[in-house]
C-alpha cells in the first residue's frame, strides 16, 4: 500500500475535487446543459449579467440543481467525516452512524417530530435529541469496566439500532396512511427532492459547525485510539474531547438524517477509501473524507436523479453502487486498519 | 524536578486487598529509581497511582513539593511523559506520527503539529536511534522497535521525568541492553529522572540508583540498590531462594542475580538414587 505525500498540489486537488464534480452535475440531467454554460451560468450573478442568461438555463440551475447539489455536497461531507470520527474515537473500523445507532436514533427523533407535523426546525432537535440518546445507549450497553471491545460495541450498536427501527415503525403504524406516512415512508429511504434555500440554511449550520470541530480536533483523534490511560498521559483531557467529538459527530448525523432521510454506506465506504489512499493519520482523513465524501454524494445524487425516467432513493444507490466498489478495494488493499 | 510519593495507599474499589501500603518514595533530577516485585503484586498499580491516572486513598504524589492534583493535566504532562507496554499495536500510524502524538500536552486544544514538532519528532528519533523507521507502520514493528518508538514519543514532551513500565520485558538480549542503555544515558545527559518498573532485579542493579520493592501484602522496600537489592529481600519477594554474584569482565565488574532451584534437597534425593 504506497502512501501518497500529502503536498500542496494535493491539498489544492482535494478543495478542487467536489467542485469540479458539482459544475459537472450541475449540467446533468433531463434538461442538459452543457459545462461552459453552467460556469457561465454560475458566474453570472457574480459578473452581474445575469439578465443576459438564457432564463431558462438560470431556472433549472438556480432554483432547482444548485440547492439540491449544494445539499448533496454538505450531506456527503458530513456523513463521511461523521464516520470518519466514530471510527477513530472508538478505535473501530466499523464504527459509522448506522452501525452505532446514531442514524436509527436520528431516524426516530425525525420521524416522531414528522408525526406531528412540525417544522424543519423541530425536526431537527428531536434527531439530534434521539441521535444522543442513541449514542450514549450504544456506548453505555458497550462498556465493561472501562473498556470497550470492537465486537461488543457493533453489537450494541446493533440493539440499538433495532430498537429505534422499532420505534420508527411503530411511528409509521399509527401515521396517517394517506397523507403523513408516504411522507415519512419516502423520506426514510433518502431523498433530495424538493430542497429549498430556506430549508438549506436550516440544516447546513449544524452541519458545518459539527465538521469544523472535528476538523479542528483531527489530530487529536489520533490519540484517542490509544488506550485510555496513554492518552491522558499525552496530556489531553479525554473525557473533554470525547464528548466534544462524539457531540460534533451525532450534530452532524442527525442533522443530515433529517435533511434527507437515512443515507447508509457513505460514513463506512469513504473514510475507508480515504485510510486505503492516504494512511491512518487522522490528520490526513479528515479532510480527505470531506473532500471525497462531497464529491461521492454530488454523483450519486445525480445518478439518484438521472439515472431513470423516475427518481430512484439514494440509499438504495449508496448500497448497490457502494457496496461492490467497497468490496473490490478490500480485495486489492486488504483493508486499511485504523 | 523532585518527584516524591507520601504514605501512599491504595486498593481497588470493591476488593478488599490492600494493593499499595504506605508507599514512600523521592526521585531527584537525574536519578533513576526501578521497582520490582514478583507478578501481579501491583507494580503498574502504583506507576498509575504515582502519576495520578488512578486516584491514592491516601497519601499523595508531590512534583517539586506541589500536590499533583493542583497542577492542571496540560501541565503536569509536559512535566512527565509515560512509556506503557509495549503492546502490540493495531494502529497502523507510522513510527513517525506516532512519536509526533507525543508532543500534545505542549499544544493547545485546537492546534495542529507544525514544522517545529515535526523536527523535533524527528530528533527525539535520532536520539534513540530509530530514524531508520520513520515511515514503518507501527503494526508491522517488532516488540524492540515499538518500544524504542514509545520511549521516542516520550521525549518528544521534552520530559523532566520518565517513567516507563517493563519496558525491556520480552525483548532479546541486544534490545535489552540497547534500551537501558538508552535510559540510562538520557538520565545522564539530560538529567531526566526516571521509573522504571522491571522484572529484573540484575537491570536494576545496572542502572538505577534506588530501589523499591514491592511485597505481596502491599508494603515496599526502599532505599539505594545495593542496600535493597539483596539475597535476603530477593528471597522474601520473590519466594525464591537468589544468589548475588560478582561477575570479572575485562574491567568491568557486573551484579548477577540468579535465581536457584528451591527443591535443593528433594533433587540431591533424585540423584542419589539414581
Amino acid at each position: 500500500m504506497s502512501k501518497i505525500t500529502f503536498g500542496v498540489y494535493s491539498k489544492i486537488g482535494l478543495l478542487l475535487l467536489p467542485l469540479v464534480a458539482a459544475v459537472v452535475c450541475i449540467g446533468i440531467g433531463r434538461y442538459h446543459i452543457g459545462i461552459a454554460d453552467t460556469v457561465q451560468v454560475l458566474l453570472s450573478p457574480v459578473i452581474g449579467n445575469l439578465n443576459d442568461m438564457d432564463s431558462t438555463q438560470v431556472s433549472v440551475i438556480f432554483s432547482v440543481r444548485l440547492p439540491r447539489i449544494l445539499l448533496a455536497m454538505f450531506i456527503g461531507a458530513g456523513l463521511s467525516v461523521s464516520g470518519a470520527a466514530f471510527q477513530g474515537l472508538f478505535t473501530n473500523p466499523l464504527a459509522t452512524p448506522d452501525t452505532l445507532g446514531v442514524a436509527s436514533g436520528a431516524s426516530f427523533g425525525a420521524a416522531l417530530a414528522l408525526l406531528f407535523s412540525a417544522n424543519l426546525l423541530v425536526v431537527q432537535i428531536s434527531a439530534l435529541a434521539f441521535g444522543l440518546c442513541a449514542i450514549m445507549l450504544t456506548h453505555f450497553i458497550s462498556q465493561q469496566r472501562d473498556k470497550t471491545n470492537i465486537v461488543m460495541l457493533v453489537l450494541s450498536g446493533m440493539v440499538v439500532s433495532s430498537l429505534f427501527q422499532a420505534l420508527v415503525s411503530l411511528v409509521k403504524y399509527v401515521a396517517d396512511p394517506q397523507d403523513v406516512l408516504p411522507g415519512i415512508t419516502y423520506w426514510l429511504m433518502g431523498s433530495m427532492t424538493g430542497i429549498s434555500y430556506s430549508r438549506l440554511m436550516l440544516g447546513i449550520p449544524f452541519i458545518l459547525s459539527g465538521t469544523l470541530i472535528i476538523f479542528f480536533l483531527r489530530w487529536r483523534l489520533n490519540i484517542m485510539a490509544l488506550s485510555s490511560d496513554e492518552a491522558k498521559s499525552l496530556g489531553i483531557n479525554v473525557k473533554l474531547v470525547r464528548i466534544l467529538i462524539m457531540l460534533a459527530a451525532t450534530f452532524v448525523t442527525a442533522s443530515c438524517v433529517s435533511m434527507c432521510g437515512q443515507v447508509g454506506w457513505v460514513g463506512l465506504l469513504v473514510p475507508h477509501i480515504s485510510r486505503m489512499l492516504y494512511g491512518s493519520n487522522n490528520k490526513d482523513v479528515i479532510p480527505v473524507s470531506i473532500s471525497l465524501g462531497a464529491m461521492f454524494m454530488v454523483m450519486m445524487d445525480t445518478a439518484a436523479r438521472s439515472a431513470t425516467a423516475a427518481e430512484i432513493p439514494i440509499s438504495i444507490l449508496t448500497a448497490v453502487i457502494g457496496a461492490p466498489f467497497f468490496i473490490a478495494l478490500l480485495r486489492k488493499t486488504g483493508g486499511a486498519r485504523l | 524536578m523532585i518527584f516524591e510519593v507520601k504514605n501512599g495507599y491504595f486498593h481497588y474499589p470493591r476488593t478488599e486487598q490492600q494493593v499499595l501500603q504506605d508507599i514512600s518514595l523521592c526521585v531527584g533530577s537525574g536519578r533513576i529509581l526501578s521497582i520490582l516485585g514478583a507478578n501481579g503484586v501491583g507494580k503498574t498499580t502504583l506507576l498509575r497511582c504515582m502519576m495520578g491516572l488512578l486516584k491514592w486513598d491516601r497519601g499523595e504524589s508531590l512534583v517539586d513539593g506541589i500536590p499533583l492534583h493542583h497542577i492542571p493535566g496540560r501541565e503536569l504532562w509536559q512535566k512527565i511523559a509515560y512509556v506503557p507496554q509495549a503492546k502490540n499495536s493495531v494502529f497502523s500510524y507510522t513510527a513517525k506520527e506516532m512519536v509526533t502524538l507525543g508532543r500534545s500536552a505542549h499544544l493547545k486544544m485546537f492546534e495542529q503539529p507544525g514544522a517545529r514538532e515535526h523536527e523535533l519528532a524527528l530528533s527525539c528519533m535520532e536520539a534513540v536511534g530509530i530514524v531508520h523507521l520513520r515511515d514503518k507502520k507501527c503494526n508491522e514493528m517488532s516488540g524492540g522497535e515499538l518500544q524504542m518508538v514509545l520511549i521516542a514519543r516520550a521525549l518528544t514532551a521534552e520530559p523532566s521525568m520518565l517513567v516507563l513500565d517493563e519496558p525491556e520485558s520480552n525483548l532479546d538480549f541486544n534490545n535489552q541492553m540497547t534500551v537501558l542503555s538508552c535510559i540510562k544515558e538520557l538520565s545522564c545527559q539530560r538529567g531526566i529522572s526516571v521509573v522504571i518498573n522491571t522484572h529484573y532485579p540484575d537491570h536494576a542493579l545496572q542502572i538505577a540508583d534506588e530501589a523499591l520493592l514491592l511485597n505481596r501484602d502491599g508494603s515496599c522496600e526502599y532505599g539505594s540498590c545495593a542496600d535493597v537489592i539483596t539475597e535476603k529481600n530477593l528471597h522474601r519477594t520473590f519466594s525464591v531462594r537468589v544468589c548475588i554474584r560478582d561477575v570479572d569482565v575485562e574491567t568491568q565488574i557486573y551484579r548477577c542475580v540468579i535465581p536457584v532451584s528451591q527443591n535443593k534437597q528433594s533433587k540431591k534425593h533424585i540423584l542419589n538414587k539414581a
